[in-house]
C-alpha cells in the first residue's frame, strides 16, 4: 500500500514539475531535463497499468523504459555541462568531450560484455548493465561538481537542484544495483523501496528548486587569447613548483 | 565482494560530494570587474600578507633563545619557547593562507579562458594539493618540536618564505601590468576633439 502511495506521489510530482516548467519557461532552459522527466512519467504511469493488467510483461516493460530513461539521463548530464559551464568555454569543451567519450566507452563495454558473457538470468544482466551506465553518469556528475566547486563557478539554483536531485538518484541506483547483484533476488523488495523513496526525495528537491527557476549568471570574459592562458598557467606552475620544492626540503629534514 | 565495495564506495563518495556541493557557499557574482578586483586583492595579499624574510629570521633567531637561556630562569624560558612556537605556527598558517589565495586567483582566472588545458589544470591542482599538504607537515613539525626543535628546518623555512614572496611577485607581474593598463585606459576627464 505504501509503495503504491509513493508511486502515485511521484507521478503527481512529475506532472506538477512539468506543468510548472512549461509555465515558468524552465522547459526552454532545461529541455533535456523536461524530456527525462517526461520519460519517467510515461514509464511510471504506463508501468502502473501494465503491472495491474499484464504482470508477466512488467519486467520487460520496466527494463525497456529504464534504458530509455538512462539515455535521457545522459542527456541531462550533457545539459548540466552545457548550461552550468555555458560561460566557461574551456571547461565546457573538456567536460562535453569527457561526457561523450565516456558514454561511448561505456556503451561499447556493455555491448561487448553482454555479447561475450551472456547471463542466463536476464534480470541480473539488466541490473548490471544499468549499473555500469549509471556508474559512468556518477563519475561524470562527480567530475562536474568538483569542477564547479574548484573553479567557484556560479550555478543557478534551479540547475543546482537538478544536479543534486539527479546525483542523488544516480548514487542510490549505483549502490542498490551493486547490492542487488551481490545479494540476489531477496534484496529486490528493499531495492524497489529504496529507489522509490530516494526518487521521491529527488522529486521534492526538483519541485522546490524549479518552482521559480533562475537563470545562470553570465560572467564577462576577458580578452581570450591563448597566450594569456599560457602565461597564467606557466607562471602559476612555476610559483607552485618553487614554493613546493622549498617547503618540501623544509618538511623533509 | 570487491566489486560491491567499489560500487558502494563510488555511490557513497558521490553522496558526500553532493552534500558538499549543495552546501557550498554561493560564490560572488562573476564579471570582468569582479575578476580584476579579486585578482588585485590576491596580488596585494601575496605581496603584503606573507611575512618578509628578515622578520621571519628575527622570529626564528637563535640569538634570542641563547640570550633567554643564559639570563633567565626556567619559567621565562618555557614561556619564551611557547610564544615562539605559537608565532612559528602562525607563520606557517600565513604561508598556507597565501598559497590558497594564489590557488583561488589562478582558478578564478583560468576558468574564463577558452583554451583551458585539462592536463595543465590537473597538474596545477595536484601541485597546489601537494604544497598545502607540505604546509600541514611543516605545521605538524613546529607543533610537535617547537620553533627551535630543528634549526635546519627553520633555516630552510626562512628561505622558503623569501622564495614565496619573490616567486609570488614574479608570477603576478603580468597582472600588475594588465591592471595598470586598465587603470590607464579607464574613463576619465578628456579633452573634446
Amino acid at each position: 500500500m505504501l509503495t503504491l502511495i509513493v508511486w502515485w506521489a511521484t507521478i503527481v510530482l512529475e506532472l506538477a514539475i512539468l506543468l510548472r516548467a512549461f509555465k515558468t519557461g524552465a522547459f526552454k532552459e532545461y529541455p533535456a531535463f523536461a524530456i527525462y522527466l517526461g520519460c519517467v512519467l510515461v514509464s511510471s504511469a504506463s508501468g502502473y497499468v501494465v503491472y495491474n493488467e499484464r504482470p508477466s510483461l512488467y519486467q520487460y516493460w520496466y527494463w525497456t523504459w529504464e534504458f530509455v530513461c538512462v539515455v535521457a539521463g545522459y542527456n541531462v548530464v550533457l545539459e548540466v555541462v552545457e548550461r552550468g559551464l555555458a560561460s566557461h568555454e574551456g571547461a565546457r569543451k573538456i567536460f562535453r568531450n569527457v561526457a561523450l567519450w565516456g558514454f561511448a566507452a561505456i556503451v561499447a563495454y556493455v555491448a561487448i560484455h553482454s555479447m561475450l558473457f551472456r547471463h542466463s538470468n536476464a534480470l541480473i544482466s539488466s541490473v548490471e548493465v544499468e549499473r555500469e551506465l549509471r556508474t559512468a553518469e556518477a563519475l561524470l556528475l562527480a567530475a562536474i561538481m568538483s569542477a564547479v566547486v574548484y573553479y567557484r563557478i556560479v550555478v543557478a539554483r534551479s540547475l543546482k537542484g537538478i544536479v543534486v536531485g539527479y546525483g542523488l538518484c544516480v548514487a542510490t541506483i549505483v549502490i542498490t544495483h551493486s547490492m542487488r547483484s551481490y545479494l540476489g533476488s531477496w534484496f529486490q523488495d528493499y531495492f524497489s523501496a529504496i529507489r522509490s523513496w530516494s526518487y521521491l526525495f529527488s522529486l521534492l528537491i526538483w519541485t522546490f528548486t524549479l518552482w521559480s527557476y533562475q537563470r545562470s549568471a553570465v560572467p564577462k570574459r576577458p580578452g581570450d587569447s591563448g597566450a594569456d592562458y599560457d602565461v597564467l598557467a606557466m607562471t602559476t606552475r612555476e610559483a607552485v613548483e618553487s614554493v613546493r620544492e622549498q617547503l618540501g626540503k623544509a618538511a623533509g629534514q | 565482494m570487491i566489486q560491491l565495495i567499489l560500487f558502494v564506495g563510488l555511490g557513497a563518495g558521490l553522496l558526500i560530494l553532493i552534500y558538499f556541493f549543495a552546501l557550498s557557499p554561493e560564490p560572488r557574482a562573476e564579471g570582468g570587474a569582479q575578476a580584476l578586483v579579486e585578482a588585485r586583492h590576491a596580488l596585494n595579499s601575496l605581496q603584503t600578507g606573507l611575512l618578509p624574510s628578515d622578520l621571519v629570521e628575527r622570529v626564528f633567531a637563535e640569538d634570542d633563545l641563547h640570550f633567554v637561556v643564559s639570563t633567565t630562569g626556567a619559567t621565562v624560558r618555557e614561556l619564551f619557547l611557547r610564544e615562539r612556537k605559537r608565532i612559528a605556527l602562525f607563520w606557517v598558517a600565513q604561508v598556507r593562507k597565501e598559497v590558497l589565495s594564489l590557488k583561488q586567483f589562478h582558478s578564478g582566472q583560468s576558468r574564463l579562458y577558452a583554451r583551458l588545458d585539462v592536463r595543465t589544470e590537473i597538474a596545477l591542482a595536484l601541485s597546489f594539493a601537494r604544497l598545502l599538504i607540505l604546509c600541514r607537515v611543516l605545521q605538524a613539525t613546529f607543533y610537535v618540536g617547537g620553533a627551535y626543535a630543528a634549526p635546519r628546518v627553520v633555516g630552510i623555512a626562512i628561505t622558503a618564505a623569501g622564495r614565496v614572496c619573490t616567486v609570488s611577485e614574479d608570477s603576478l607581474a603580468f597582472l600588475t601590468t594588465r591592471t595598470g593598463v586598465l587603470h590607464h585606459n579607464a574613463p576619465g576627464p578628456r579633452v573634446a576633439v
